[in-house]
């Protein structure tokens, strides 16, 4: 924790909450710290509706205000808070320090204009540069992207490229300016398989490259496991599990984390059946005083329903549940499914 | 599965499946400049009770494949047949009440305006004389067997999650008690835990109603789950065809075996992760000459590029589309 000073981004307890149409504020996003360090990839991983995108929509100031607004919490990027910067500065820092590129690469590119037009674009915007200078350095960045024939691509508009090859166009986008950090909020989620791994190949190459920070949302824990160093678990806008990926994937302390793992269809082996979680996602209604999980947890006692308990745990390894903690390393007594369903 | 079934008999039987579909260009007097072979030339058989995956990345015809199934469309050549009655788009009442979809998406496969209760008697009143009261006895204990409480019946789609709605779309689906079911990808559209439970549900009513599924998928790890036998599809094109268990372990074709390495495994001690397969998958419109794979192909030789390598059984039950495996070349 010594490390705090060197953080490159630093969440704390962040807070989102959405209006429901009942009145009452119902919280995607429920107190998440996060510290991003440069040249790590972070993965946040959850299902549908757990507020891993709103974290980062929040984070990038992109909430539609009519109906969301940030609740509470700081976010801490090179010793100012993004939340208290006029939305003129918030411009001056997106794009260029902090980008971030989304799940559907056609709907992020403009139709309209040609691959080059659209990179030298944010050039221009962030940077002094003059109309031959961003030409050039629009080549430069397709080709630090992969992107085979760059000198064709300029001229060409979105819809003519592969879905594979508009993710790199976004990306060359997304790193134009040399941001420090780079938020991928599902990236791969659109792609093939064989093109999904050229992409994550890809981002991996860059991570090393410049050293950037990545934020990886996404809902397939294969790709987490692939490429982040450390991640996140989400659950009903809160964290409830972080560590590194190593020590999750080996020995996943909380409930929902294990049943996730267990619930994956498995490529290597043979699974006869596979572990469901019952029920499904509850709605948050403000305020929150009981485990967010315990109406689907097969561990849930007492103490679940009268409180929520806090995010700790030794090591960076941190879970947020009161079963888990006592429970013996790796051991799944009492989950209702065996060690061998977890890592099967 | 399909080994110790003692029932077994072949259900479906497709030969040299072939459909094309024209390549249109020009906005007020369309031109045809060519024609796209979605689906060529495939052969393959349903045994009853089993599942035949077919897994491939989009473009590779897996859908259409679906609708030749489904009677949704036309071959262009060769035939299908369910039980030895010729599958076509005008087929019968009688043939078509044995074949029946679920859907990918639960959103849009759903009747908004519709009630669920109406949406499961609405097959009925088409494919069967019955009364209220006879109907009502069907759809009730179908809805208990998906798992959805009998209040669900006056309830509207839009009061369900995704996965209630696919819990519909699936008794919906077995209403007229079919032997074969279509399910293209039925379970992309859901969550890892949702899917657990879809995916549950369709083999145990498997396993209760002893019905054949053919599984369209592009998820590696649950076509691995689900199947029996697997066809590997690439361009319109089979590459490999094999039970499971020799599928995984012993894959012949160099795509199948790229395919396996490219799925994220949920183990970061796994190094070399994310094996990359050069290139992308080519235009169906403009599809390589020869092997399709070719283009990407690490093993890619002279002949590859030249012709079409033809299907071979390699050993039993496992068919290989590949120069490799070819008989007089294998010496």
């Amino acid at each position: 924790m010594n490390q705090k000073e060197n953080a490159l981004l630093s969440l704390q307890g962040l807070k989102s909450y959405y209006e429901s149409r009942d009145g009452s504020e119902v919280a995607a996003v429920d107190g998440v710290d996060l510290e991003l360090y440069p040249g790590e990839i972070v993965g946040i991983v959850g299902e549908s509706g757990c507020g891993k995108s709103t974290v980062v929509r929040a984070l990038m100031r992109l909430l539609d205000p009519s109906s969301a607004r940030i609740a509470g919490g700081k976010a801490v990027f090179c010793g100012k808070d993004l939340f208290g910067l006029s939305e003129r500065e918030m411009c001056g820092i997106r794009g260029k320090d902090i980008s971030m590129i989304f799940q559907d690469p056609l709907s992020a590119l403009d139709p309209v204009y040609t691959i080059g037009d659209q990179i030298e674009e944010i050039l221009k915007a962030h940077e002094h540069i003059s109309e031959s200078e961003a030409k050039e350095k629009a080549l430069e960045l397709l080709r630090e992207v992969n992107i085979p024939s760059p000198e064709l691509r300029l001229n060409q508009y979105p819809h003519e490229l592969s879905g594979g090859m508009q993710q790199r166009v976004v990306i060359a986008i997304a790193l134009a300016c040399r941001p420090q950090i780079l938020i991928a909020d599902e990236p791969t989620t659109a792609l093939d398989v064989t093109v999904q791994a050229q992409i994550l190949e890809l981002i991996r190459e860059l991570r090393d490259k410049l050293n950037i920070a990545v934020i990886l949302i996404t809902h397939n824990m294969g790709v987490v496991a692939a490429i982040c160093d450390r991640m996140l678990v989400m659950y009903g806008g809160v964290v409830v599990e972080e560590g590194t990926c190593k020590e999750i994937f080996k020995a996943p302390k909380h409930p929902y984390t294990r049943g996730l793992l267990a619930a994956i269809p498995s490529i290597k082996e043979e699974k006869e059946e596979l572990y469901t979680i019952p029920g499904q996602v509850d709605v948050m209604k403000v305020p929150v005083a009981c485990c967010r999980f315990y109406k689907r947890c097969a561990l849930a006692a007492d103490i679940c329903r009268r409180s929520e308990p806090e995010l700790k745990g030794e090591g960076g390894h941190l879970c947020r549940c009161y079963m888990a903690a006592d429970g013996a390393e790796g051991s799944s007594g009492g989950l209702g499914f065996g060690k061998e369903a977890l890592h099967g | 599965m399909a080994e110790t079934n003692s029932r077994m008999e072949t259900i479906l039987k497709a030969e040299k499946l072939t459909k094309d579909y024209p390549v249109l260009k020009g906005l007020i007097i369309p031109k045809e400049i060519g024609r796209v072979k979605a689906v060529n030339d495939i052969s393959f058989e349903i045994q009853s009770g089993e599942t035949l995956g077919v897994i491939g990345e989009s473009g590779c015809g897996k859908t259409t494949l679906a609708r030749i199934v489904m009677g949704l469309e036309d071959v262009s050549s060769g035939s299908v047949s369910f039980m030895g009655k010729t599958i076509k788009k005008g087929m019968s009442k009688d043939l078509r009440r044995h074949i029946q979809m679920i859907f990918q998406d639960p959103y849009s496969s759903l009747d908004p305006r519709m009630s669920v209760r109406r949406i499961l008697e609405e097959p009925l009143r088409i494919h069967c004389k019955m009364t209220k009261d006879e109907r009502l006895d069907r759809v009730l204990p179908l809805l208990e067997q998906v798992g959805l409480p009998a209040e669900s019946l006056e309830r509207y789609p839009h009061e369900f999650s995704g996965g209630q709605r696919q819990r519909i779309g699936i008794a919906r689906a077995l209403i007229l008690e079919p032997e074969l079911i279509v399910c293209d990808e039925p379970v992309s559209a859901l969550d890892v835990s949702v899917q657990a439970q879809i995916l549950n549900l369709l083999r145990s009513l498997q396993k209760e109603k002893h019905l054949s599924y053919l599984f369209v998928s592009h998820d590696m790890s649950v076509i691995r789950h689900i199947s029996d036998r697997i066809l590997v599809m690439y361009l319109g094109q089979m590459m490999e065809l094999a039970d499971k268990r020799t599928l995984f372990e012993t894959p012949a074709h160099p795509y199948t075996k790229a395919l396996m390495k490219a799925v994220p495994v949920p183990d970061p001690e796994i190094k070399d992760q994310c094996h990359v397969l050069k290139g992308e998958i080519p235009s169906p419109v403009d599809v390589p000459s020869g092997c399709p794979f070719c283009t990407r192909c690490p093993k890619s030789m002279g002949i590859c590029s030249q012709s079409r390598p033809e299907v071979n059984e390699i050993e039993d039950g496992h068919f290989v589309a590949c120069h490799l495996y070819n008989k007089e070349e294998a010496k």
